[in-house]
């Protein structure tokens, strides 16, 4: 038992157990040990992204009116026959008739803008009524342009206005 | 033959007691830690699988609905904020117009680019002189970038014209 050659086998075989099994053991486990803590790390920032949502769901919550107002500005969908009737409205009141409308939707633009070309007659104040108006109106509209001529019959214009409405 | 006075036998450095098992103890030692990082390496692959599930598994109906409000109100307020500041106002154009307009020059066509400033209009005089005027008072307006008169022309006793009026922004 004290032959000194099964001292050196057994310093050998400690030394062999340690550089071929235990150290690569240990190697493989830091791996691991590190593609565990980028998993949790990741978890961790997950958790607070949705907490920190959840947080600002409830912030929002308290501002009902503002968001209904947010809601009717910028609608999730260009929803063309709604924005329609809201010019058809906005024209009725104004004193102006509606005859024609049509509108194109630029998909790829953020906001998501709708171009809408109406065609209404009418009286010359219905048309800085109309105007007015739709600055108002709860759905963000802008007019860009507009065109009208002096009628060759009466005292009714046919005004061509684009505005462009938007949509997330 | 047989030592009057028996000599004491030294042991070895390698067959003293302290150095064998010093090896045994190591040996021990890197087997047992051998087995405990494979052990705690199995434990950590588990960890980490089950994680990378979830995290894999992607957004639950109830985050992707809170994200979509969430942000679908960030981007609202983005845009209203940068709505405002660029809505254009219609009526000034107007106003101008109703308060600058010569007496004997008429409009019977307008053009008005919001967006641009910029108003294009057709009409008609009773005169050259009317137009001057005209021109003259809209020149001294700071409302006014620039004033261009594209076309005139006699008519049946009448002046037509066609000016561009750039409005300051």
């Amino acid at each position: 038992m004290k032959s000194p050659f099964v001292v050196i086998g057994i310093f050998a075989l400690a030394v062999i157990v340690l550089l071929l099994w235990t150290w690569p053991a240990y190697q493989e486990f830091s791996l691991a040990r590190n593609a565990l803590n980028a998993a949790e790390t990741e978890t961790q920032n997950r958790e607070a992204y949705f907490a920190k949502l959840g947080s600002l769901e409830k912030e929002l919550q308290q501002y009902p009116t503002e968001l209904s107002h947010l809601d009717s500005a910028f609608p999730s969908a260009p929803n063309l026959p709604s924005l329609y009737d809201t010019l058809q409205d906005i024209a009725a009141s104004s004193g102006l008739i509606v005859t024609a409308v049509s509108s194109n939707v630029a998909e790829d633009s953020s906001p998501k803008e709708v171009e809408v070309n109406v065609t209404a007659d009418g009286a010359y104040e219905g048309l800085k009524e109309f105007l007015r108006r739709v600055q108002q109106s709860s759905r963000a509209m802008n007019v860009t342009s507009l065109e009208f001529a002096t009628p060759r019959e009466g005292t009714r214009f046919e005004f061509h206005i684009h505005i462009s409405a938007y949509s997330l | 033959m047989q030592d009057l006075i028996p000599k004491t036998q030294s042991e070895s450095f390698f067959t003293k007691n302290t150095v064998l098992y010093t090896g045994i103890s190591l040996l021990v030692l890197s087997a047992g830690l051998f087995v405990l990082f494979q052990v705690l390496k199995g434990n950590t692959e588990q960890s980490t699988a089950e994680l990378n599930t979830v995290l894999l598994g992607g957004k639950t109906s109830q985050e992707r609905e809170l994200e979509r409000s969430v942000l679908g109100y960030q981007k609202r307020i983005e845009y209203f904020s940068s709505f405002l500041k660029s809505q254009d106002d219609t009526l000034p154009f107007f106003a101008f117009l109703e308060a600058r307009t010569h007496p004997s020059v008429f409009f019977n066509d307008a053009r008005l680019n919001v967006q641009e400033n910029r108003m294009v209009l057709s009409g008609q005089s009773t005169d050259f002189g009317s137009l001057g005027e005209q021109i003259a008072s809209f020149e001294g307006q700071q409302e006014l970038r620039n004033v261009k008169l594209t076309d005139v022309s006699l008519s049946k006793g009448q002046v037509l014209f066609t000016m561009e009026l750039t409005f300051a922004p």
